[in-house]
């Protein structure tokens, strides 16, 4: 299970249209968003992407410049899940 | 709400929380700093493992086991920051195939050089390896035995390394993966200024007005010092962004100003600056006088190829470094040829851009931080083309001083702190100090307690060349740590894989996992990393930052530190120096190299009850001292009061790093500055105190051509690279499952038109040939890199794909870097 946190930057214009795109994004939340382009951004594991995929998928939404992680959990809360990241590990 | 859910809400909101404060907003009321303040979960910091930006990452553990980070609101580097990697970076101590024992080459219960790898306990591993090292030793010498390091070792795994090598075998033999990734950098600072490293620092990131990227992919390589660049573009007025790369690359979409030039031009692009600096009456003339000497570098210097090869002995002046004098007219001569049509004719860059970019440098009123790594230092002119850059800012005064910056960035997290800083380097002692003067070595003898002549003048293999000895069968007892050589080093085919299965050679690789190159070798040794044992690392910036160990490693894993310390008890120094030199130093007689090397009243001077309650530290517990603070304070001696001025070692548990000099307690932003820089003298404003005169050096250099260059059966630029998902071999970055998964497989990116014309498409599997061999990849027509027609660029984190089959192992001939960036290949249908 991966909770991310993430600091997205927007070309000034494309606030509100990357905020929605990324609001779209099945796994993906804004939670804050600022005038000047920064988005407070939290992504989690969905049945079909590992949030490290949807981050990867964010860089491409229109207006994104950079995303950085601030956060990162990736404790197992005993989910059985179908990407259980830690049947590849010991 | 079921306890999962509860607790998942919970972390979202932490993870909300934790993200809103680093951008310094407020959301509404969360549980802001639970997470940190968690009871069943300690938390501690450490830098990150992967580039040298130096991030700062807060370690969560939880019973023995990592399971949480975060960036760390208080580093300055990162500012509560991190990448995907650093994000996920925790994980990489937990692949599933980590080594736990020794494994040695055996047939019949015996090492054969063609057996298969059996697990075997330390002591036989080093029983097998000290016998090898014994007989290469008194049948070679000295110059038979060789070790191949890192820029990812700790400061004090480097520093015991090199004082093993070069005083306890008396070999020069040793050399790190640095060598592959900042030799150019190193050879541009000694050069331009006599003191290596950049005089500034990641504070030029808010304070300059122009950024110029020369060979630089920071939005994918160093993503961290990309978000700071990328805020100062978009909250600054008037800021821009200038690219300039072989290919276009993710950092082009911040670009005000992205120019595409055919490789090695950025030697030609760089001259015509200087020239356009000339003849707008741009030069800072009291600049110029006061503080720099003008000289030209002797030209036509061959490509650091084997001795033998024919374009080696075309050169007029093979691997020569040597500068006369000149005057500014001279230079001003010299560079008159780069005009704006000539340079964009060579280079393919179109006028205007190349203007727009010459203006930024002119221009008295814009502050310009200039950025590069690989594409400036992975060249076979990476010395010149460093020092090029630096002209461009003595002409205008433009340098030490916040936002006028000419950076260097590093690849690895400690190839500043370690490779250099420490110099692990054939050629060099700690605090810039070098092998070939007598006083460096008389001083480093005296800090040592060793006898007068300990360490041999003689230059040691360079990377490139002791892959060449090896093969050659001269060197033959080899060792191999905290890297991936046979993957990374270039034209494997014909130098790295035959080097190391040279029967007359017995190679031992110590690594966490069973790399290409541990494969390759005769003898594993399992490494723990990272958090697995205390640390300290010093980043691009200059900054020396330390860790503690948080958790054991797995197994019967032992530190790169245990593995050297313990291995030096295996020699007397009968055996290691002859007995001609003990009798030079009856004092020394019967002793290991473990006693005059680590038992010498400095390494093993402080007492156990110094390591910080609460944390493990299973190097110290082993050898009954702290042995991390003791390789420190004696190699600290090196550079105090020498311009290299270290804290005292506890100081640096306390701090999110300093950047040195630090001296009276106090940190150095930007060299050779007065007011900045307390080696600088009061009333001088600005000291190059480098060179004795205090004077910086234009170095003039012409463009000169590639060795390999796209021909008739040949006709491609082969480049290679990486991707932000992975860390060079991708020996780590590929056993964590999120970043894998993210980007599984290399890929060859090529333009659309190149395709067409040989009748392939996107996604169809090829072969790509040069002349040294041929690797099998598929190709890659959109995404993050548009490569231009004429070039193919493949990232070469994956093993399943050698890159290094093919390229050419043409170095710099100065500063012995190969050239990665460029050499001849095709592209056919598989």
């Amino acid at each position: 299970m991966n909770i991310c946190g993430c600091l997205v930057h927007v070309a000034p214009g494309s606030v509100q249209g990357a905020q929605d795109a990324i609001n779209r994004v099945n796994g993906a939340e804004v939670h804050a968003a600022t005038d000047d382009g920064r988005l407070v951004v939290v992504v989690e594991d969905t049945d079909e992407r590992l949030a490290s995929e949807t981050i990867m998928d964010l860089h491409h939404v229109p207006g994104v410049i950079s995303l950085s992680l601030t956060y990162h959990h990736f404790e197992d809360l005993t989910e059985a899940r179908a990407h259980d990241p830690a049947s590849h590990q010991t | 709400m079921t306890i999962s859910e509860s607790r998942r809400t919970f972390l979202k909101a932490t993870a909300a929380a934790a993200t809103a404060s680093t951008a310094g907003l407020s959301l509404t009321p969360g549980p802001a700093d639970a997470q940190v303040g968690g009871p069943d979960i300690r938390w501690d910091k450490a830098p990150c493992r992967f580039c040298g930006t130096g991030c700062t990452v807060l370690v969560g553990t939880k019973d023995g086991r990592v399971v949480a980070t975060q960036g760390d609101p208080q580093a300055e580097v990162n500012r509560g920051l991190n990448c995907v990697k650093g994000y996920f970076l925790s994980k990489i101590m937990y692949g599933k195939d980590r080594l736990t024992q020794p494994l040695l080459r055996m047939r019949d219960g015996e090492y054969a050089k063609d057996g298969d790898f059996e697990p075997i306990s330390w002591d036989q591993a080093f029983d097998i390896m000290a016998e090898k090292w014994k007989e290469t030793l008194s049948s070679k010498g000295p110059e038979g035995v060789g070790m191949f390091g890192s820029g990812q070792w700790t400061v004090w795994e480097g520093y015991a390394a090199s004082k093993l090598m070069k005083a306890g075998f008396r070999s020069n033999n040793i050399d790190p993966n640095a060598r592959h990734c900042m030799a150019s950098a190193v050879m541009g600072f000694m050069r331009s200024f006599g003191v290596d490293e950049p005089m500034g620092c990641y504070d030029d990131l808010e304070a300059a007005d122009t950024f110029v990227l020369w060979g630089s992919n920071m939005a994918e390589m160093h993503p961290i010092l990309w978000s700071r660049l990328t805020d100062t573009r978009l909250t600054k007025k008037d800021c821009q962004v200038h690219v300039l790369s072989t290919f276009e690359h993710r950092s082009f979409e911040l670009a005000d100003n992205g120019m595409v030039f055919t490789p090695q031009t950025d030697l030609a692009i760089l001259n015509y600056i200087a020239n356009h600096i000339i003849q707008t009456g741009s030069v800072d003339e009291e600049f110029l006088s006061k503080h720099v000497n003008i000289t030209k570098t002797a030209q036509d210097i061959g490509y650091g190829l084997r001795d033998e090869h024919p374009l080696q002995l075309a050169a007029a002046n093979p691997n020569s470094g040597e500068l006369t004098p000149i005057s500014f007219n001279e230079y001003a001569e010299s560079v008159k040829p780069y005009t704006l049509d000539y340079t964009a004719e060579l280079s393919g860059v179109p006028a205007e851009k190349l203007e727009k970019l010459a203006q930024q440098y002119a221009d008295p009123d814009r502050k310009v931080m200039s950025l590069w790594t690989m594409g400036f230092n992975q060249h076979t002119r990476g010395s010149w083309v460093n020092s090029l850059m630096y002209n461009v800012h003595l002409l205008t005064g433009k340098i030490s001083e916040p936002g006028n910056s000419p950076f260097s960035l590093t690849g690895q997290p400690s190839a500043c702190g370690t490779a250099r800083e420490v110099g692990t380097f054939a050629h060099r002692l700690p605090a810039d100090y070098v092998v070939t003067n007598p006083e460096h070595r008389a001083k480093a003898e005296k800090i040592w307690k060793l006898p007068e002549g300990t360490i041999p003048d003689k230059v040691g293999f360079h990377a490139v060349q002791q892959n060449r000895m090896l093969n050659d069968g001269v060197l033959n007892a080899y060792w191999v740590q905290c890297n991936n050589n046979m993957q990374a080093a270039p034209n494997m085919n014909e130098e790295g894989w035959p080097g190391y299965r040279n029967p007359d050679n017995f190679v031992t690789v110590s690594d966490p996992y069973p790399t290409v190159t541990a494969m390759s070798a005769d003898l594993i040794l399992p490494t723990a990393m990272w958090v697995e044992k205390e640390g300290c690392y010093g980043n691009a910036e200059r900054r020396t930052q330390m860790w503690r160990q948080q958790v054991h490693a797995p197994g019967e894993a032992k530190s790169d530190l245990w593995q050297l310390m313990e291995f030096s008890k295996r020699f007397t120094v009968e055996e290691a120096w002859g007995e001609d030199f003990v009798a030079t130093a009856p004092d020394m007689a019967g002793k290991t190299l473990y006693d005059v090397l680590f038992n010498n009243g400095n390494v093993d001077k402080f007492p156990l009850s110094e390591i910080q309650h609460g944390h493990p530290n299973d190097d110290a517990n082993h050898f009954g001292f702290y042995v991390q603070k003791g390789l420190f304070e004696e190699y600290a001696e090196f550079g105090r009061g020498h311009g290299h001025d270290l804290a005292p070692f506890e100081r640096y548990h306390e701090e999110r790093g300093l950047r040195w000099p630090v001296v009276d307690g106090k940190e150095t932003r930007w060299r050779y500055r007065e007011g900045h820089d307390p080696y600088v003298e009061a009333g001088s404003e600005l000291q190059f105190y480098g060179f004795p005169d205090k004077k910086a050096k234009i170095i003039f250099a012409p463009y000169e051509a590639p060795p390999e260059v796209p021909d008739e059966e040949y006709d491609l630029w082969f480049c290679t690279g990486r991707v932000l998902e992975h860390w060079h071999s991708g020996s780590m970055t590929r056993r964590v499952p999120e970043l894998h998964r993210s980007f599984p497989l290399a890929v060859l990116y090529m333009h659309p038109d190149d395709v067409a014309d040989r009748d392939l498409r996107h996604g169809q599997e090829i072969k790509i040939k040069t002349r040294r061999g041929e690797v099998t990849s598929r190709i890659m027509t959109k995404g993050r890199n548009k490569v231009p027609r004429g070039l193919v660029f493949m990232p070469w984190f994956d093993e399943g794909q050698l890159t290094n089959k093919l390229t050419l192992d043409a170095t710099c001939p100065l500063s012995k870097q190969t050239d990665f960036k460029k050499c001849a290949c095709k592209v056919e249908r598989a």
